[in-house]
């Protein structure tokens, strides 16, 4: 692997990482009964720029290296099914996430601090964060498995 | 100081203000609870704890994953799959929806204290018993166990210290 293939994989996990716990962070604010707002909106945006950095980064690894230099090792060693079940339903439920994340983005930033206070807004929001937050922390376990099937 | 080095550091760091954390806040808790109330002054000192105890989890996130990419990179994949990293994981990901069932009220004070202590103690003690015995199935029998232990421990304590909540 050449270091910028290399940088481009460690790139995808931290931002992964950074944009899920960017995603819990908002969850936990949406959760209080007066939400901090300046902070709930810096956690949102981050964590959708994140989650879209992460993206393209993944995106960038995978068409250069990945489907050429690491699918054929997993898919001839010991556990296939670590593409062919973990980075399938990676590749496909991370459809979800940057969609999820900009849903949260736009309601946050055009709401007022009142209406993030109003329990029928904040629940369904923190709902959505919560639901984000699954999601992400499932992408992110299946890729150690996907990376676990790499021998 | 390469990144192995730096990145043990994190995740010892990590590790000790989550313990510690975790450790206090319940300390300081019962002490508060005692005569029924927090106070303004408790709720600051709890507040702070628990601030310390957020700043470590995620130092051990990071840090933990940062040991996934080292693992990664150098080609030592075989511990991705172990069980004593899925133990890890799991408990990681229990106390953190653990918190979210907390604030939803989903779960009593005295559980949620039960599990966020267990929690602690045995990633820091899955993660510093390197050969730990056992598979994934059995760890987790083990830490389930260690809940309900000091679940019961905890509400002794509590009944002991005469805590009103």
């Amino acid at each position: 692997m050449s270091t910028f293939t290399e940088l481009t994989l460690v790139l995808h996990i931290v931002f992964g990482l950074m944009g899920v716990m960017a995603i819990y962070s908002a969850l936990v604010v949406l959760m209080k009964d007066r939400p901090t707002v300046g902070f709930l909106r810096f956690m949102s945006v981050s964590g959708l720029l994140f989650v879209l950095l992460s993206w393209i980064s993944g995106a960038y690894y995978y068409t250069t290296y990945y489907g050429s230099a690491v699918k054929p090792i997993i898919k001839a060693g010991k556990f296939p099914w670590a593409h062919a079940l973990m980075m399938e339903a990676k590749e496909h439920t991370f459809l979800l996430l940057p969609f999820l994340a900009a849903v949260l983005v736009f309601v946050v930033l055009l709401s007022n601090t009142s209406l993030l206070s109003n329990p029928r807004v904040r629940r369904p929001l923190a709902t959505l964060a919560g639901v984000a937050f699954t999601l992400g922390a499932i992408i992110a376990l299946a890729g150690v498995v996907v990376s676990g099937a790499v021998r | 100081m390469d990144w192995a080095l730096a990145i043990k550091f994190a995740h010892i760091i990590g590790t000790a203000l989550g313990v510690g954390g975790a450790t206090l806040g319940e300390v300081f808790y019962l002490k508060a609870a005692r005569d029924g109330k927090v106070d303004p002054h408790e709720n600051d000192a709890l507040r702070t704890i628990f601030y310390v105890l957020r700043i470590g989890m995620a130092l051990l996130i990071l840090s933990g994953f940062g040991y996934f990419i080292l693992l990664r990179l150098e080609g030592h994949t075989a511990p991705l799959l172990g069980a004593r990293m899925w133990a890890k994981l799991t408990i990681i990901l229990i106390l953190l929806f653990g918190v979210v069932a907390w604030h939803t009220r989903k779960v009593p004070m005295w559980l949620g204290s039960a599990i966020s202590l267990t929690s602690w103690y045995a990633a820091l003690i899955i993660g510093a018993w390197r050969g730990i015995p056992g598979t994934y199935l059995s760890l987790m029998l083990w830490y389930a166990g260690a809940i309900v232990i000091v679940g019961i421990v905890l509400l002794i304590i509590r009944w002991a210290l005469k805590v009103k909540e």
